[in-house]
């Protein structure tokens, strides 16, 4: 850790990430907050003892923004956290969880452990042919929301865009709990540059998070892509009032708040949460937070809950974590994606 | 069997870990009281709450997060029975190693106590538990017009027992007063653990020693705060901003009597030097202050006409002493992004040096407003001597100025020159008629000067330190008390 030293002390430990961080908000304790996980890696550097509490303080990080976006002096607690995350990893502290996603990924290729093929949602063979741009569709999407996955990709497929031949997960789970990526970026780097793509187009707020900032390619969100088509596409007008979830990946990380409100504006109604954009709540799903610590993460989403305006017909989000986390406390919560799918004609 | 004092005070730059080597084991009584998810001795939650946001730390042997009075009394009556220190915690925002267990012991972590009790319109009070952040309670009373008008800048994460244990104020205090001018009553726990009211509800009392007075600004050596009943005050209806820019930082400093001297009472009146201008800009650039040598905020409030009327004499006072530039914030958003800025700017000159990290030390000193010109001139001389950037800001209107070093913490040698330049910076307030602290407190950093700044004056608060702490267990080692 000696080598971070320098990132670590440029915490001037003022505490304003304190209140903004949900892990901390729910758990109170100073570890389980920005401001404790810098201290702790500081501890790390002039070998403070490892400890269930050290351990359970890094792994309990949401991987939210909300400490980067708010620290006056530029510190980088979630940067910090991720690179602990890994060493101790390195050290053989490895938790039941990291585990559990790390064999996933690897014995079936996504963050579900599911077997079945990638492409099961499609009911002709992936066209192997050449694409400018092409459909990066997750793990979430290619098995739990296949039907609007076929519906974007007839929309997507009317602009020339393509799938891949052999899509993997993107790497986003366990990068951010510290885990091995290379293979994984290695294999869809391969993937996209054998399928002659330059941009990649994806949805889920992880796998845009991922590619912007472990891979070298162009990356376009869904919504930004649609939003510049819109007149083109085949979509009706809904008679529901939504209200959106930025997520903490797609918002705060990349600072992409309007592509999907134009979207949603041209759709339906939509009604903002009482914070939102870069003030945004965390769902509580990220992380490994919904995995390792499920009773912190639907607290998370709860204290999200309360911001939401009365009355909504759905919350859209466009992160599949969002999406399970919220609707897990009884939120009736959509990807982007299916609020395109309903529109369609 | 009783608990064995230790003494564990490191220093920033020192990155060592020392260990408990407790005498006594009372993590199981603690437990008893309050549970077992709300007691810690893991050693990483310990190194945590080590700290506080000064240089200073020291490692506890538990730290206890409290939910009621009953439990905060029952924990302070085991401390007292094995005489274990006690040191009360709120966010830890402080900059003077209040909340830093020297003595080791148990932290109070009271940041869980964090109701907002009541809001007392008719009569004009709140009635709050001490964890509550200072943020959100002025985010509760917006709506019925009200607020509280001593704001610090780190409104938005300390708590408002925290805040009141260290005397604190802000920006506004120049016409709104510090924080004791709002405490109507406060419920402490004794060292010994009873629970005594120090106030009442009404809005005035001569009714014996103001204990209120005696219990704020006392930093958590007399008692622990456990819920406070604060005075409250009407939002005014309309405030304006007026930003005055000069060439030359003696004549801004001169400029802040000189307003006064109009009658004037600011709410706010805030100095800041190039440094601070060019943090400004980097935290946030849709500012663009222009580069000059100082800036004064200089914040009116009232009614639309008194505003107006208001800003146009400092204009012209500020153009009678050079400014070359004088304008005011538009819209209230403007407003309100330069006092975002503004708040948090000691700790943005972080980013203006990217190989160092701004150190508080010698960052609190007051001086009367004549003698701003001078202590400034002292800065700066200070400055040369050590070759230094000290970057200079504060609540001009009130005479305290926070001064911002940054250097490379892990080079001692840069250290020690640093906290050179602290001494005299410190010694030059002192020698100006001033305070080593206008509102971030003593704590155990700036202990050594209290015999120089209160004579007799520091034996009568050791008496009452001793009277009501015997066995010195209340944040033992702090305000130069021993
Ligand atoms: C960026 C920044 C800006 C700041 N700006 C200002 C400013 O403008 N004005 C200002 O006044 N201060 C300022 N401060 C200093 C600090 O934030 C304040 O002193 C604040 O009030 C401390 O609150 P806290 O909850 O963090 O207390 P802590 O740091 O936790 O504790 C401070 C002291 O209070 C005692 N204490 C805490 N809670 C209790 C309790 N319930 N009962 C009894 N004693 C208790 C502690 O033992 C300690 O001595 C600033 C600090 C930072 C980092
Ligand atoms: S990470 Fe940033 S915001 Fe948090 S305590 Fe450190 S300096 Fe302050
Ligand atoms: S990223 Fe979010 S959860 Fe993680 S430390 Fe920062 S604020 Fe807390």
């Amino acid at each position: 850790m000696k080598q971070y030293l320098k990132d670590i002390v440029k915490c001037v430990k003022c505490g304003r990430c304190r209140t903004v961080c949900p892990s901390q908000n729910v758990l109170g304790w100073e570890s389980s907050g920005p401001r404790g996980r810098m201290l702790m890696a500081l501890g790390c550097t002039c070998d403070l003892e490892m400890s269930r509490g050290m351990i359970d303080g890094f792994l309990t990080c949401t991987t939210c923004h909300q400490c980067v976006s708010e620290c006056p002096s530029g510190a980088d607690p979630l940067e910090i956290t991720r690179v602990v995350r890994r060493e101790l990893i390195d050290m053989g502290h490895v938790a039941p969880h990291q585990i559990e996603i790390m064999n996933r990924v690897s014995g079936s290729g996504n963050s579900l452990g599911d077997e079945s093929p990638r492409t099961s949602w499609l009911d002709i063979p992936v066209d192997a042919g050449s694409f400018d741009h092409i459909y990066f569709v997750g793990c979430l999407a290619s098995y739990r929301q296949q039907e609007t996955t076929a519906a974007i990709y007839s929309i997507l497929r009317q602009f020339s865009v393509g799938l891949l031949e052999d899509e993997k997960c993107c790497g986003s789970p366990l990068y951010r709990l510290g885990l091995d990526t290379s293979e994984l970026i290695e294999h869809n780097s391969y993937q996209i540059k054998k399928a002659g793509a330059h941009t990649v187009i994806t949805e889920c707020a992880g796998c845009y998070a991922m590619f912007r900032g472990q891979y070298e390619f162009n990356v376009v969100h869904l919504s930004e892509f649609l939003s510049d088509r819109l007149e083109q596409l085949p979509l009706k007008r809904l008679n529901i009032t939504v209200s959106y979830h930025d997520p903490c990946h797609l918002g705060r990380f990349n600072k992409l708040y309007d592509a999907p409100r134009t979207v949603i504006n041209h759709i339906c109604t939509l009604e903002e949460m009482k914070y939102s954009r870069e003030k945004a709540g965390c769902c509580g799903g990220g992380g490994g937070v919904r995995l390792g610590y499920p009773e912190l993460s639907s607290m998370v989403a709860k204290d999200l809950a309360a911001n939401i305006p009365q009355g909504m017909d759905y919350v859209v989000t466009a992160c599949p974590l969002c999406i399970r986390n919220l609707s897990d406390i009884g939120i009736k919560t959509i990807d982007l994606a299916e609020l395109v799918r309903m529109s369609m004609v | 069997m009783i608990y064995t004092r230790k003494s564990d005070r490191r220093e920033d730059f020192v990155l060592n870990i020392s260990s408990g080597g407790l005498s006594v084991d009372i993590f199981d009584e603690i437990r008893d009281i309050v549970t077992l998810n709300r007691v810690s001795r893991d050693p990483a939650e310990l190194y945590c709450y080590s700290y506080d946001a000064s240089y200073i730390s020291s490692t506890p042997d538990y730290v206890v997060m409290p939910h009621s009075t009953q439990e905060v009394s029952a924990i302070v009556k085991l401390a007292s029975q094995y005489r274990i220190p006690i040191v009360p915690r709120g966010a830890g925002t402080g900059l003077s190693g209040g909340a830093v267990p020297i003595s080791g012991g148990i932290v109070l972590d009271m940041s869980r106590m964090n109701k907002l009790q009541k809001i007392d319109i008719p009569n004009l009070q709140v009635l709050v538990e001490p964890g509550l952040i200072h943020a959100r309670l002025n985010s509760a009373l917006e709506p019925y017009g009200f607020f509280f008008p001593p704001d610090p800048g780190s409104s938005e994460m300390c708590t408002l027992g925290g805040f009141i244990a260290n005397g604190g104020s802000g920006m506004r205090s120049v016409k709104y007063g510090t924080v004791t001018r709002y405490v109507l009553d406060l419920e402490i726990v004794l060292p010994d653990g009873e629970i005594i009211q120090t106030g009442s509800m009404t809005m005035k009392s001569a009714s014996g020693y103001d204990l209120n007075a005696l219990m704020v600004g006392s930093e958590g050596t007399l008692g622990i705060i456990t819920a406070a009943r604060l005075k409250i005050h009407p939002i005014p209806k309309a405030r304006k901003v007026v930003l005055a820019h000069f060439n030359d930082l003696d004549a801004a400093g001169r400029a802040v009597p000189a307003i006064m001297g109009q009658g004037i009472v600011p709410s706010a009146c805030e100095l800041m030097d190039s440094t601070t201008i060019q943090a400004l800009n980097i935290y946030d650039p849709d500012l663009n202050i222009p580069e000059c040598e100082a800036l004064l905020l200089i914040e009116v409030d009232g009614t639309p006409c008194s505003i107006d009327s208001d800003a146009v004499d400092i204009t012209n006072c500020c153009r009678a002493l050079g400014a070359f530039d004088i304008n005011t914030a538009g819209s209230v958003l403007e407003q309100q992004e330069i006092w975002k800025a503004r708040r948090l700017v000691g700790a943005v000159m972080t980013r203006l040096y990217p190989d160092k990290t701004r150190v508080y030390i010698g960052e609190d000193i007051a001086v009367p407003l004549s003698a701003i010109p001078a202590m400034l001139k002292d800065i700066r001389s200070i400055s040369s001597r050590y070759n230094i950037t000290i970057m200079t800001y504060g609540h001009a209107g009130d005479g305290n100025l926070h001064t911002g070093m940054a250097i490379d913490i892990l080079d001692k040698y840069q250290y020690e020159q640093l906290k050179q330049v602290a001494d005299d910076i410190h010694r030059a307030a002192l020698r100006n008629g001033g305070t080593v602290s206008g509102e971030h407190g003593i704590g155990c950093v700036r202990e050594i000067y209290m015999e120089q700044e209160h004579g007799r004056g520091l034996d009568v608060m050791k008496q009452i330190k001793k009277a009501l702490d015997p066995h010195n267990i209340m944040n033992p080692q702090k305000v130069g008390l021993e």
